[in-house]
């Protein structure tokens, strides 16, 4: 993988590394600092990139990791009003508060395949976990989701 | 990437990415140099750091030290071999001061497939030591600190009129090799230290022979009155650490007779991998048909392995199961059983059906 490469992807997947990150982070600060040291990581790792059609799980993965290593270090419990604001809504507040009401371990896979596009196989590298457990968590997110905004 | 049906626009759920994370991310990446090793810009953090590092050779901090036995015996039919206790016994402990807290790593042990370090925590004057002050407090740490069995660490500290400090310790490894989901988990002895507990699922054809980590630690003071964080009262500790990952010790493969059905599966292989942390149990199946996933689960739990007197074999440390389903109509149970040598006759249950399967 040249410079050239790494740069173009970056720009070109950014937002989708902004998602990941606020999946799990909720905090604009936090993904911003997640996003910069994963980018970083992976370009150290890039030895490790065996297939550059890989490029994209195997940089989801880097940063799903720096996020949780990021998320330890963050309080556990921070009160509403010291969550920075993002400056811009999101399109959908009625489905982002649907969407954050999931359970992150059901939340993130669900938004890899359906605002990433990630396949079965691909969500399970990115989240160590066997592609059947990846269609279950999926599955049950699906449900609860319809749920949320039925109620 | 393909694009997926769902009725639902997940992307719109979220807020556009912020222009300055996009500058500080694009800034990054454009300063790579192709051969130079990496200097990152500064993060936004700054963190209050007091450490004082001391190196000691099995140093034992409390009267009553706890370990990974004293999890283990939190749950029934759990067992931890005595080769386990042997190496957890013997492994390398460092103590550090971190603030007011002496935290001490105590055991560690990796064998494969599992990578373990458990941290205790020592308040050197009467104090709640918890991960969530909202959380019902330990029976242990209660009576240590002689307040209600019903109360929180925060509602504890108040009562008592002690600090309150929320105490975090992990062991940071690669990635790489790291498989599954970690689990952490804390328990207390009489006197009220913490004993901090890091489970990790590894895959042992990618794990080194030695893992190089790095044990982190955060302290904060938490205002009891609150549950809040008290400013300028934290503080951590990094320090590389490295186990070393001991090697299969002996595999067995189990002679399942051809046609050997459970509850309308066939079991086509069965493998047994010992290590020092207990056996590792494999055991493949074939299916007919759709895969049902209610179905499948209450087979897998339905499943037991026993010995020859029809008891359950205790579970290993690894506390969890494993069924993969990916490669359907086979699918794979695994599990991971508390027992220091591999059976000679391996009797396969199931509990809804009462079939067994006897291997040898």
């Amino acid at each position: 993988m040249d410079k050239e490469f790494f740069v173009s992807e970056m720009d070109k997947n950014s937002g989708m590394m902004f998602r990941v990150a606020y999946t799990i982070l909720r905090n604009p600060d936090d993904c911003r600092d997640a996003i910069q040291e994963a980018a970083l990581k992976a370009w150290a790792k890039r030895k490790g990139l065996r297939e550059e059609s890989r490029f994209i799980p195997w940089l989801m993965r880097i940063l799903v990791n720096e996020c949780y290593s990021l998320r330890r270090k963050a309080p556990l419990h921070v009160p509403l009003e010291q969550i920075p604001e993002p400056a811009q809504p999101p399109p959908d507040p009625t489905l982002a508060m649907a969407l954050h009401a999931l359970p992150e371990k059901l939340r993130l896979p669900l938004m890899l395949q359906y605002a990433e596009g990630m396949e079965y196989k691909e969500i399970a590298a990115v989240l160590h976990l066997p592609q059947s457990t990846v269609r279950g968590r999926i599955h049950r997110a699906k449900m609860l989701l319809r749920k949320e905004l039925e109620a | 990437m393909k694009k997926h049906a769902f009725e639902f626009d997940l992307k719109s759920a979220f807020p556009p990415m912020p222009e300055d994370c996009k500058s500080s991310l694009m800034h990054a990446v454009r300063s790579v140099k192709e051969e130079e090793p990496v200097k990152k810009n500064a993060l936004r953090t700054g963190l209050v750091i007091a450490l004082i590092l001391l190196l000691t050779m099995g140093a034992a901090l409390a009267a009553s030290q706890l370990g990974l036995i004293d999890l283990i015996n939190q749950s029934t039919n759990t067992a931890l071999p005595e080769s386990a206790q042997n190496i957890l016994n013997e492994s390398l402990q460092k103590t550090y001061e971190v603030g007011p807290i002496t935290l001490t790593l105590q055991e560690t042990l990796a064998d494969g497939h599992l990578l373990y370090a458990n941290t205790l925590a020592h308040s050197k004057t009467p104090a709640v030591l918890t991960s969530d002050p909202s959380m019902r407090i330990d029976p242990h740490l209660a009576k240590a600190l002689n307040v209600d069995e019903k109360l929180s660490y925060q509602e504890a500290a108040q009562t008592a009129k002690v600090p309150m400090y929320q105490v975090i310790a992990w062991l940071e490894t690669d990635w790489d090799f790291r498989i599954g989901e970690e689990m952490m988990d804390e328990i207390y002895n009489d006197q009220g230290d913490m004993l901090l507990i890091d489970l990790i699922e590894t895959d042992s054809a990618l794990v080194p022979p030695v893992i190089h980590g790095t044990l982190s630690a955060l302290v904060y003071e938490l205002d009891p009155a609150t549950g809040e964080r008290i400013e300028g009262k934290k503080w951590q500790m990094e320090d590389p650490i490295e186990i070393p990952v001991q090697g299969t010790m002996a595999k067995k493969e189990y002679q399942v007779e051809k046609g050997s059905m459970m509850d309308g599966f066939t079991l086509e292989s069965v493998q047994a991998e010992q290590t020092c942390a207990g056996v590792y149990f494999t055991l493949i199946w074939q299916a007919e048909g759709e895969l049902d996933q209610n179905r499948l689960h209450a087979f897998y739990n339905a499943l037991s392995l026993q010995n020859t007197q029809g008891d359950r074999l205790p579970e290993g440390v690894n506390f969890s199961g494993m069924l993969n389903s990916d490669q359907w109509p086979t699918f794979i149970y695994g599990n991971m059983l508390g027992i220091d040598h591999l059976p000679d006759t391996l009797v396969i249950h199931n509990a809804k059906t009462n079939e067994k399967i006897i291997l040898k």
